[in-house]
């Protein structure tokens, strides 16, 4: 994995493996340490969390040769987080409409994102988002976000 | 060092987890579980106490050991979350579907 770690910027190539997913996580914790945001840390990382495993499982399918891109960068109040593959992306239109079953073992990831982030946006295609997080208030990770296309 | 403890002492199976219950350890996991949750198996509990992470993987994890054992007759709890876990599990508004007692309890 290549990380590049400017003060206020974090960014991470990742192979398409769920272990790379929880090393590019450990980056991120120390990044948001080292920003004195250690509160929001679990909402960011759950968020990327979510994000970079469907990068992995379905947007590049496991697929070994493909990768995904995670940047973080810090502004003075907004955290933004985008995550990209290289798969044919999916219909978030129609996925963001679907309510997850609360007795199903899948299908939480899209919901997580869009409690905890301030904001979602996606591609047209649907193989990148980008969500922002008012680092000014962590009570707000409990409010829905808004989806734009 | 293993990412999970898995005992079974008579009719009760403890999962006690050394990191994050995320979708990395999922697998494993599951097919450590499932050798396990046979029929005569009351109760499963899971100790998150060393958890700092908890993502719709692990959620689903403990909904479908939930699922499985409601089907037994039995039950499922989690035991010493975080408070960031236990306001996921509100959030998301698992916290009546799963038996959940967080660190402070």
């Amino acid at each position: 994995m290549k990380t590049h770690a400017p003060k206020h910027f974090l960014r991470c190539l990742i192979p398409s493996r769920l272990e790379a997913v929880d090393a590019a996580c450990l980056e991120l914790r120390a990044f948001m340490t080292a920003n004195g945001l250690a509160a929001d840390t679990f909402a960011v990382e759950l968020v990327s969390r979510e994000c970079l495993n469907n990068t992995v499982l379905h947007g590049n399918q496991n697929q070994a040769d493909k990768t995904a891109t995670m940047s973080l960068s810090l502004g003075r109040r907004w955290l933004r987080l985008q995550i990209a593959d290289q798969g044919v992306g999916f219909n978030w239109r129609q996925a963001c409409r679907t309510a997850a079953d609360p007795t199903a073992s899948t299908g939480r990831g899209l919901a997580i994102s869009m409690l905890y982030a301030d904001r979602v946006e996606f591609n047209q295609r649907g193989n990148q988002v980008t969500l922002w997080f008012d680092n000014s208030s962590t009570a707000k990770r409990h409010q829905h976000g808004n989806i734009h296309a | 060092m293993a990412t999970y403890t898995l005992e079974k002492d008579g009719s009760n199976c403890r999962v006690t987890m050394h990191g994050d219950l995320v979708a990395s350890v999922i697998p494993d996991l599951q097919a450590a579980l499932k050798q396990q949750l046979q029929p005569g198996v009351e109760e499963v509990s899971f100790d998150l106490a060393a958890t700092v992470m908890l993502d719709s993987s692990g959620i689903g994890l403990l909904i479908a050991t939930s699922n499985t054992m409601a089907r037994q007759k039995g039950r499922v709890r989690i035991l010493n979350v975080s408070q960031d876990i236990l306001r996921l599990l509100q959030s998301m508004r698992l916290t009546s579907r799963l038996t959940v007692s967080s660190c402070e309890a």
